[in-house]
């Protein structure tokens, strides 16, 4: 990892906590995206949650204690990029928890302005050219609901791909319909949850593609979760780690051997 | 029932936050600053007929074009081959009624026996070329049962009474002075998915629906 | 209709294992979302018709009593009487009075949403031979269950089920042969065209209601409503207070959208604006006209934050779309209302204590809101239901107390990550080799394997070692 030149962007990562609890290597492969893009990344300690169980759950005044903590925790950087759709979706809905309160509505509205999702931070921010990676195989892409419809996630994943040549992309049938992740929904009512993650699987093994990418770990885990059950030979990886050519460990999910 | 009336007016004035309404001109105003002008509609570039006649074949309609009035009887005959054993229902249009129909032919004007009838002819007020549509006004001279009825639709319409956008037509009702008791806007015969999502037609209303297209030069 | 909370998991637990419920959801499905992403294409001004539509449904919302008044005069000029009803029941009785009045035998229904909202069906069987004409809600009348889709109210039923129904109903018989859809819709036909033909009341709904004339608009493909609405000598139509439109041409603005949005057609087979009773000079028509305006809840919402749901133009889209309502169908969710737009109108109606389940039922994914022509922000009106769940004490307890203490060691960084820490190391030991059955989250393994938290410790543990190590480097 080199040094940024020191009129880099100065970018704060938000690594949200699926990632900074179950795959780690996820963040390794934002920071290495970013940085090999001329940024500088910092990854502020004080950083937990971006308080979206809490929100999608009608607790408002937790929701605000976080937010207010976020916002203190990332206002030096030039940036705030996340990988993951749904927690920049959550940073992104700050502003309305603030209505109320004018200096904290501007600060939220501040953050929003600096705050990116990866892939689409890499592409319309950075433009950077589609990295070339050593990847190889068949893939399809799932677009998660709120980096689709929230912050217009669609072309970007797809396009930062195509630098890689031994990549062949398959879409699936409604790529962009839910997985049945849905944060707190998928343990609150799992039947329903299953069946929405059978119909996602059926459209992703119904393409003959041997790697599921996405850039929401929550998606993905359930994905992974339930092909794993099934035991269908589908890998699952977050597109970061693909990007970034970090190949070495095992994809979402799968078994180790020990 | 005007105590009701009160109740569910003082309520939306209460949700809405005022005692008086604004009036209907300033309403119109609003909605005037709100819509813009140019309204969002199908475009097409063949001639408007063609467009009609498009949509109506779209709508599983079937058309003729017939050269004037006169030969209506000729294109029915056409159209319901054995026209002879049929009871047929003609709508009380002077532009009808005036016509020479066969007298093989069990032609009734009362609609008394509407129920019966295996074909009615009817004539419309004016076709939409953006949908394929008929525009039915209920009146003494076009019934709206007649419309629904019969299994057999048969509507003539003048070439020249095609507009583009259903629009057209409220400027044509609003010049009348009031709007008829019923307009029906009839988009092909009558269908149902209601079993299993599968498309079929004659639910109701007419299984077929046939129209004439009067040219206009007469 | 009473609301049948008691138990929405029940329901949908039944659903998902219905293998017909399946079928017929699958096929109705793809034909819905196919149909109106084609039908979309022919009009390529689509998103600012759903602009303009939203815009037009905002501002007669924001001028509700003046085209009130003006909707009412001019229904009155053209011989046409209005009711105003504060609540279902007073819906019920409206109509039902005007039944006596008529001294009505048989009533012929076309398909209202409003009538069902209000139970109409149940209050006037008990006094009138009551059918319903729309195939799809006479097969449910048949079989004795509530709609399960706004526009195919019979979705949920098979071929085979039908022709059971039909058996049992027209022929007093069992284990008929199985028949045809066009000998089905055929045996219905003529069944039903006797009931028209016999009806002294007609009752139908409205899809808008046109201040400018008094004039209701009604859109149907089987021709049921128009025969309901012109053979008996009395019509009284229902419709909720919102389905007000100003004038003709924003109605056909609205047409454009619903045909579009319900059933991907460009318009339906039939689109009747009917004015008033019948002219004195018509050779058909209804003798009596009467309008029953429905508020029962409407009025409260257009004083609140749920004020853009009353733009609903109830066509149907955001359930075709929502892919938890394609897994569990229209009757989980307790009411006439299903799907998304169920999910905010039935706790509106009924009270959101008897509809807890309805407002958490949702990934919150966004579909719904990005097919709907007048652009409501459900998953947001969703999303607000919930917080008047926390605010109430709605939520279950144990959700609660778990939210909570999430959320204090969220805001306690240092806390926060010596915990996932230790739950990082507790995880992959219990977890060790197979992740398939882990204690404390069972409804996540029920189904799925758990993905084990990576060997090698968290990523802000990970991180800060390697920055140590490298800032001793440098």
């Amino acid at each position: 990892m080199g040094e940024a030149a020191t009129n880099a962007p100065r970018v704060g990562l938000f690594v949200t906590c699926l990632v900074d609890f179950f795959r780690p290597e996820v963040g390794f492969a934002t920071v290495n995206l970013l940085e090999s893009a001329g940024c500088h990344v910092d990854v502020p300690e004080a950083q937990t949650c971006c308080g979206q169980p809490a929100y999608n759950s009608g607790d408002l005044d937790d929701t605000r204690a976080i937010a207010r903590q976020v916002i203190e925790t990332f206002s030096a950087y030039d940036y705030v990029v996340v990988p993951s759709g749904s927690c920049a979706g959550q940073l992104h809905k700050y502003p309305e928890l603030f209505a109320e309160d004018d200096d904290w509505h501007r600060r939220a509205r501040d953050l929003v302005g600096r705050t990116w999702e990866l892939l689409s931070f890499l592409t319309d921010v950075l433009a950077i050219d589609p990295p070339e990676t050593p990847a190889r195989g068949c893939f399809t892409y799932h677009d998660s609901c709120s980096g689709l419809r929230q912050l217009g996630i669609h072309g970007q994943p797809r396009q930062l791909l195509a630098g890689s040549p031994d990549i062949e992309l398959r879409e699936m049938d409604d790529s962009t319909v839910c997985c049945g992740f849905g944060g707190t929904f998928c343990v609150k009512y799992p039947e329903i949850s299953e069946r929405m993650v059978d119909e996602k699987i059926r459209n992703i093994t119904a393409t003959g593609a041997d790697t599921l990418l996405g850039g929401d770990l929550g998606c993905l885990m359930n994905i992974a979760g339930r092909l794993q059950r099934q035991g269908k030979p589908v890998a699952v990886r977050h597109a970061a780690e693909v990007l970034a050519g970090q190949l070495d460990t095992p994809p979402i999910g799968a078994r180790e051997t020990d | 029932m005007s105590t009701a009336r009160s109740t569910v007016m003082a309520r939306i004035r209460e949700a809405l936050g005022r005692t008086q309404p604004p009036s209907l001109a300033e309403a119109r105003a609003d909605l005037a600053r709100r819509v813009p002008d140019a309204i969002p509609r199908p475009i097409w570039d063949e001639p408007q007929v063609e467009r009609f006649v498009a949509r109506l074949e779209a709508s599983a309609a079937t058309w003729a074009r017939v050269n004037g009035r006169a030969d209506i009887p000729g294109a029915v005959g056409d159209y319901l081959q054995d026209a002879a054993e049929e009871l047929i229902g003609i709508a009380a249009h002077p532009l009808l009624t005036e016509l020479a129909w066969p007298p093989a032919w069990s032609i009734s004007h009362d609609m008394e026996n509407a129920a019966s009838w295996h074909t009615a002819i009817a004539v419309a007020r004016a076709g939409i070329a953006e949908t394929g549509s008929l525009v039915m006004g209920s009146g003494p001279a076009s019934p709206t049962t007649l419309n629904f009825l019969p299994d057999r639709h048969i509507v003539v319409i003048a070439a020249d009474e095609i507009v583009d956008y259903m629009e057209e037509i409220w400027e044509r009702f609003r010049a009348d002075g009031s709007m008829p008791r019923t307009i029906n806007v009839i988009t092909g015969p009558s269908r149902t998915a209601d079993v299993e999502q599968t498309l079929q037609l004659g639910a109701h209303g007419p299984r077929s629906l046939h129209v004439l297209i009067v040219n206009s030069a007469s | 209709m009473a609301v049948r909370q008691a138990d929405f998991r029940a329901r949908a637990q039944a659903a998902l294992q219905d293998d017909n419920l399946r079928d017929a959801l699958d096929k109705a499905k793809g034909g819905f979302v196919d149909k109106r992403a084609s039908a979309i294409l022919d009009l390529p001004g689509f998103e600012t018709l759903r602009e303009r539509g939203r815009q037009i449904k905002d501002h007669t919302l924001a001028h509700l009593d003046t085209y009130l008044e003006t909707f009412e005069q001019n229904v009155e000029r053209n011989g046409g009487q209005v009711h105003y009803a504060a609540d279902a029941e007073a819906a019920r009785e409206a109509v039902l009075a005007i039944c006596r009045d008529a001294s009505a035998r048989q009533v012929i229904k076309a398909k209202t949403m409003a009538g069902e909202e209000v139970g109409l069906n149940e209050a006037l069987e008990h006094e009138f031979e009551t059918v319903e004409s729309d195939l799809g809600e006479y097969i449910i009348q048949l079989a004795e269950e509530p709609p399960s889709h706004i526009i195919a109210p019979a979705v949920h039923k098979t071929r085979a089920e039908i022709t059971a129904l039909f058996d049992r109903h027209h022929h007093q018989r069992e284990g008929g042969p199985l028949r045809e859809t066009p000998d089905l819709v055929d045996e219905a036909r003529g069944v039903l065209r006797q009931k028209f033909l016999g009806a002294d009341i007609g009752i139908s709904g409205a899809n808008f209601l046109i201040a400018e004339t008094g004039s209701i608009a009604l859109v149907t493909n089987e021709g049921n409503a128009d025969l309901s609405t012109s053979l008996p000598r009395v019509h009284i139509a229902i419709a909720g207070i919102e389905k007000l439109v100003p004038g003709l041409e924003e109605a056909s603005s609205m047409l454009r959208l619903l045909a579009r949005s319900a059933t991907g057609q460009q318009i339906t087979a039939y689109t009747t604006f009917i004015t008033g009773a019948r002219r004195e000079a018509d050779p058909d028509g209804p003798e009596e006209f009467h309008l029953v305006l429905l508020d029962n809840g409407r009025s409260r919402m257009l004083g609140d934050e749920f004020r853009e749901m009353l733009r609903c133009i109830r066509c149907g889209a955001c359930m075709n779309h929502c892919p938890v309502y394609s897994a569990i169908g229209g009757h989980a969710y307790g009411w006439v209302y299903p799907g998304p737009m169920g999910a905010v109108l039935t706790p509106m109606f009924q009270g959101l204590d008897k509809s807890r389940d309805l407002p958490n039922a949702c990934t919150l994914n966004g579909r719904c809101q990005s097919v709907c022509p007048v652009k409501i922000r459900l998953p947001m009106l969703i999303r607000r239901l919930r917080d008047h769940e926390f605010e109430q004490r709605l939520t279950p307890t144990g959700t609660r107390w778990a939210l909570q203490a999430w959320a204090w060691l969220a805001r306690r960084p240092r806390l926060y990550q010596l915990a996932t820490r230790s739950a990082g190391t507790v995880l992959r030991t219990l977890g060790k080799g197979r992740a398939r059955r882990v204690p404390l989250a069972g409804a996540w393994t029920a189904a799925r394997d758990l993905p084990l938290p990576s060997a090698g410790g968290t990523f802000q543990q990970r991180w800060r070692a390697a920055r140590t190590s490298r800032g001793e480097q440098a």
